[in-house]
């Protein structure tokens, strides 16, 4: 080859100063790859070697979501298979795969159960459903009462055809826990608990509820299109195959396939029950939910307190009054002793801030009492005639929403406190210039993480002379925003107070402006009629990390957190994810006193024997050892945009909120977008994603993060995306497709 | 980077002799050596001669190699850059064709001979080795509990320190244990600071957080600077920054690269304008979307209607090994500039190439929309 450029021209001079030890060596570079006894390289030899430049982009194969439709099992609407609840009666459609993937809703026993009819913006419909309704009107009333009816006479169809199978082990109905009575007696409609034997178990648990949905065609072809990974290996599921293919058909394939792909029916059970089956090596470690018995000290007594628990959050915007609200409540209830309050007198007026001397009550750290802004969630008890009241207060700062976004997550019901005075309101709800108010950002976020019930306290009505012009004025405008967030009229409730006044907080208002005009309940009341929603007790152990501490009771590794299923008790071994390392649990304290046991819905300190503190962060989540939570590294999400500036594009930077886990991710692929109101799909593989839109995508963690799908435990399946201090969106996880 | 010798004509053959100086050079040096040139230096091979008694014994020799270049590797951690190719000077220990691979670092003269260099690479190499280009700001991005330490060079930004300290509550059982934990991260970020913050180098140290906890981490680095004489942290007060981020992660840099007070001092340098071409970018996408495309099809097809405002574009796409899709590139770059447009080509190190990186590497801000450009899948 002719040299088309100059010989180099190298001369010695710059050399000199090298240093021969700093020399690279061709051999300890290639590995071993090439023989060192020849002074030449033959170029064969070592041409595998290839040298990477850069990290290589994981290649994605998109998930793609065909149109398709599934059918109502109350009305029968054909809707589409992006909606998760009926178009025309709102039945969701997630309940369904509930009965598919939660042995806990797959029984005879249970009353089906019909989320009201309401008039709720289909955007939030799109994304949330509702806990089992408490209320419902007539017509969806009427309609339910034929339900268990049509679910159980195909059930037992569908069942008759496994005896087809030549091994079958039979439904197994766990006589329901002391819990559960206790529930259901309360009239709060929590199904017993079903455990699940073997893969043909949750298959007839599919089939039951495609039966049930009124699609039990063609199933076989439906099951074997599934798009299951490691189904088709596993034994258990190729004979329930063989045994769906009973059904008569008639329905397009397709169209089944797309209803349980929707449904979950593969999901993480199977997921895990076939991995199960095809490494038996692995025995303790990952178990399926399905196989999980609860043990007997987890279920008694488990109700004694004739107090349920409640979770209350309390949100609003900046110096909208939540702490000093909160405050006030605790000293009228004789939570704050007389000394104490003295004190919080004296030091607020010492800091100049005199008006702050409730507030102090909760802001309990020295910055947040300096500069009169709460920065993390207090935590307060209190009790009500009827509930044991866990109080959450939040920060209202936008800089301290990540803080809010933890405390949100655990709590079962808040109260959005808002300013009603001049001005003051307005900047909750719109924001001054940048950035969005935190009115409308902490409603927004509350409800997408599973908040369904609301009181809204209009504070400081004292400011604007106990207007009832004002009072109207501001729910006439809230209440439309927060139907659009999902919260449904039946579960928002509003009262008027002043927290510096004292009024209508405890008892009824003794301001006659106000009386004049209010004669409902006051706060506490309002928060008496609140309902806890069911725990799931009887489930394998749940407890999330929120916070890492050292105390000289609890040991060098505890922390505090809720239990969201299960129970703990001291000696019981646990898995703490997402490390997966084994430890003992050495005592549990509630609000300092230490407890024997803890069962879902509590919120505990816990100390932990035989692990490093290190393994422990906020995120976290301490399991039974046996069924650890999934940590997932590639998962998909349902998501819908809030007010957004900034498009999400593929490669987007975002943190990913999820529980008290919050860390820097990417969105990896914009599946489909989907129509907000019908929730079909509009456009594959969109460009970009803009305001107040809905959307299937892929989101890569940077790292493993602990979640779980909705459809499978809600309290871990919810997750946030914020993006400059900003929330992006909000979103549900649909499925989980790596993890490590 | 010192160019010691060039001898280069445009789209012509030609070579150089460079001197990376700072570790960043190696980045430099990534970026312009490509598939098919012929790099030559000075290195080392271990060789076998056989001793007296006939066992083979192995000898480090020096030697003057040229490769032609087949792939090329940068490790960012080490800063140097393996070459490795077969060898085109044939020597007493490695024949003519022989592989080899070349480590090229800091301070070794090495030369660079291209058989034709573009426009692209002429630019590159001018800005590689313009001094005036290099302007380092040290950023200690935190959120109560964690602080990365970023370093932002012209071309590169590197987390030079990551401090992550577990901050109990402030209430309840552990309130006794918040003072002392959040001193102790502080102390921790301040060390870190000390580590890899040289004032000499940098124009500013920027310190960013959500709330409070930039202004109570200054607080305790003045008050220990003066306890403890901590000499470079008070003769350089004068070049601290206190500005918000909504966190602590690395990618919040944005926000701090755009802030006004930090803008002030660094708005020339390359990083911030990266940050706000990309951000035009997003802000047309949000308000006019058949203005803004990404993706080599769509950029692609806007160019051919000579639509192209704005051009973004990483160094990432003019490293591909294949020699007519740099040189597609390259006539787009060009082709954009002729027409008016402007063209920023982004450091895939920095966090706005990095994102753009995501998008296809290629976005372009149009001067009219094209709203059939929208439906079409390209
Ligand atoms: N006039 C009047 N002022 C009130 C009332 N409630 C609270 N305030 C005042 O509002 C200011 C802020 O009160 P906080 O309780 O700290 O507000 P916050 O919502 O907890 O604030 P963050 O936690 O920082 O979001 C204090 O000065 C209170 O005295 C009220 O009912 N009437
Ligand atoms: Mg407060």
């Amino acid at each position: 080859m002719p040299r088309k450029w100059r010989q180099s021209d190298f001369d010695d001079d710059g050399y000199d100063d090298y240093d021969e030890e700093d020399y690279y060596e061709e051999e300890e570079y290639l590995e071993d790859k090439e023989p060192t006894s020849t002074s030449s390289v033959v170029p064969g030899q070592s041409q595998s070697f290839t040298s990477t430049t850069q990290p290589t982009a994981t290649e994605v194969n998109e998930p793609e979501t065909e149109e398709g439709l599934w059918a109502c099992p109350v009305c029968t609407f054909d809707n589409s298979l992006d909606s998760l609840t009926c178009d025309i009666c709102d039945t969701p459609r997630e309940d369904l795969s509930e009965k598919v993937s939660d042995p806990s809703t797959s029984s005879k026993e249970k009353a089906y159960v019909v989320t009201e009819v309401q008039r709720v913006s289909p955007l939030a419909k799109a994304l949330f459903n509702p806990l089992p309704g408490t209320k419902s009107d007539q017509a969806t009333a009427s309609l339910r009462s034929n339900m268990p009816v049509l679910y159980q006479k195909s059930w037992g169809k569908v069942a008759d055809s496994s005896s087809f199978s030549s091994k079958i082990v039979p439904f197994k109905f766990d006589t329901p826990s002391p819990d559960e009575k206790n529930l259901a007696a309360r009239g709060l409609k929590k199904s017993p608990i079903r455990v699940a034997q073997s893969p043909d178990d949750i298959l007839n648990g599919a089939r039951s509820s495609m039966a049930k949905a009124g699609t039990s065609k063609s199933i076989s072809s439906a099951v074997s299109k599934l798009n299951v990974p490691g189904l088709s290996q596993s034994s258990g599921a190729s004979t329930s195959e063989s045994h769906v293919g009973n059904g008569s058909s008639s329905a397009p394939e397709g169209e089944l396939a797309d209803a349980l792909k929707q449904m979950n029916v593969g999901g993480d059970y199977m997921e895990s029950k076939s991995r199960e089956n095809a490494d038996a090596s692995t025995s303790t470690y990952g178990l399926s939910l399905e196989s999980y018995e609860p043990e007997p000290w987890m279920l008694k007594d488990a109700n004694k307190d004739s107090r349920q628990l409640l979770h209350l959050i309390v949100v609003g915007h900046v110096d909208a009054g939540k702490s000093t609200l909160m405050g006030r409540i605790l000293h009228l209830l004789g939570r704050v002793s007389q000394k104490e309050m003295h004190k919080n007198e004296k030091e607020s007026k010492q800091q100049g801030k005199g008006s702050f001397a409730y507030a102090f009550v909760l802001d309990e750290g020295a910055e947040e009492r300096a500069r009169g802004v709460t920065m993390t969630v207090a935590v307060a008890h209190f009790e009500t005639p009827k509930l044991r009241v866990v109080l959450l207060d939040a920060p209202g700062h936008r800089d301290f929403v990540p803080n809010m976004i933890s405390g949100a997550s655990q709590a079962d019901a808040a109260i959005l406190v808002v300013d009603a005075s001049i001005g003051a309101f307005e900047a909750g709800l719109e924001g001054e210039g940048q950035g969005r108010g935190q009115t409308r950002e902490h409603a927004q976020l509350v409800r997408s993480l599973g908040v369904e019930q609301l009181i809204v306290a209009v504070n400081k009505l004292d400011a604007v002379d106990f207007s009832k012009e004002r009072f109207d004025f501001i729910r006439g405008t809230l209440q439309p925003f927060l139907k659009q967030c999902g919260f449904k009229d039946g579960s928002l409730q509003w009262v008027p107070v002043s927290a510096s006044e004292g009024q209508n907080l405890t008892m009824a208002s003794t301001e006659s402006a106000l009386k004049a005009w209010y004669n409902g309940p006051c706060l506490i009341e309002l928060v008496d009629s609140l309902k806890p929603p069911p725990r799931l007790v009887a489930r394998p152990l749940r407890l999330t990390i929120a916070e890492v501490m050292k105390t000289r009771t609890l040991g060098p590794s505890a922390f505090g957190g809720k239990l969201e299923s299960g129970a703990i008790h001291s000696g019981t071994k646990v898995r703490v994810m997402p490390s997966g390392e084994i430890a003992t649990v050495k005592s549990i304290e509630l609000q300092g006193q230490q407890l024997k046991t803890a069962r879902a819905g509590e919120g505990v300190d816990v100390g932990l024997n035989g692990i490093d503190p290190g393994m422990l962060a906020p995120g976290g989540v301490v399991c039974h050892p046996d069924y650890p939570v999934p940590v997932a590294t590639r998962f998909e999400v349902q998501l819908l945009t809030l007010d957004i500036r900034t498009p999400i594009l593929k490669g987007s930077q975002v943190i990913l909120h999820v529980h008290h886990a919050r860390q820097p991710a990417r969105v990896d692929q914009l599946v489909s977008l989907l129509d907000p109101k019908k929730g079909t799909v509009l456009r594959q593989r969109p460009r970009h994603l803009t305001a107040n839109q809905s959307a299937i995508v892929v989101i890569v963690p940077d790292e493993g993060v602990c979640i779980e799908k909705y459809s499978d435990f809600r309290a871990l399946g919810r997750i946030a995306l914020r993006e400059g201090g900003k929330t992006i969106a909000v979103g549900i996880v649909t499925d989980i497709l790596e993890r490590k | 980077m010192k160019l010691v010798r060039q001898d280069i004509t445009k789209n012509g053959a030609g070579s150089v002799k460079l001197v990376p100086e700072e570790p960043e050079d190696m980045w430099h040096v990534y970026n312009l050596v490509a598939k098919g040139d012929r790099v030559s230096g000075v290195t080392v091979r271990k060789v076998m001669r056989e001793t007296a008694s006939g066992a083979g014994e192995a000898e480090r020799v020096r030697l003057k190699l040229e490769v032609e270049v087949e792939t090329v590797e940068y490790d960012k951690v080490a800063s140097v850059l393996r070459v490795r190719g077969k060898n085109m000077l044939e020597s007493e220990h490695v024949k003519l064709g022989a592989y080899h691979t070349m480590e090229l670092d800091q301070q070794r003269p090495f030369v660079l001979a291209k058989a034709v260099w573009d426009a692209m690479a002429i630019d590159y190499l001018k800005q590689a080795c313009d001094p005036a280009a290099s302007a380092d700001v040290a950023a200690v991005m935190m959120q109560e509990g964690l602080a990365n330490i970023c370093l932002v060079g012209a071309s590169i930004t590197t987390v030079k320190g990551r401090v992550e300290t577990s901050i109990p509550r402030k209430h309840g059982p552990a309130v006794a244990g918040y003072d002392k934990a959040l001193n102790k991260f502080f102390e921790n970020v301040l060390q870190a600071v000390l580590r890899h913050v040289n004032f000499a180098v940098v124009r500013c140290l920027v310190v960013a957080s959500p709330g409070f906890t930039k202004d109570q981490f200054f607080s305790y680095m003045m008050l220990e600077a003066t306890r403890r004489d901590l000499r470079p942290i008070v003769e350089n007060k004068g070049k601290i920054v206190l500005t918000h981020s909504s966190s602590g992660y690395k990618h919040a840099l944005k926000e701090v690269l755009a802030a006004p007070a930090v803008l002030a001092l660094i708005k020339d340098t390359k990083a911030v304008k990266e940050v706000k071409a990309l951000d035009d970018f997003h802000t047309m996408l949000a308000n006019d979307s058949s203005r803004a495309f990404y993706g080599p099809g769509h950029v692609f097809a806007a160019h051919d209607r000579l639509a192209i405002q704005t051009l973004l574009i990483t160094d990432e796409l003019f490293r591909s090994a294949d020699i007519t899709t740099r040189r597609k590139y390259v006539d787009l770059v060009e082709s954009v500039k002729a027409g008016g447009g402007d063209v920023y080509v982004f450091s895939s190190m920095h966090i706005s190439g990095e994102q753009l990186q995501q998008l296809t590497g290629i976005a372009a801000i149009l001067r009219f929309p094209l709203p059939d450009l929208e439906d079409m899948e390209l």
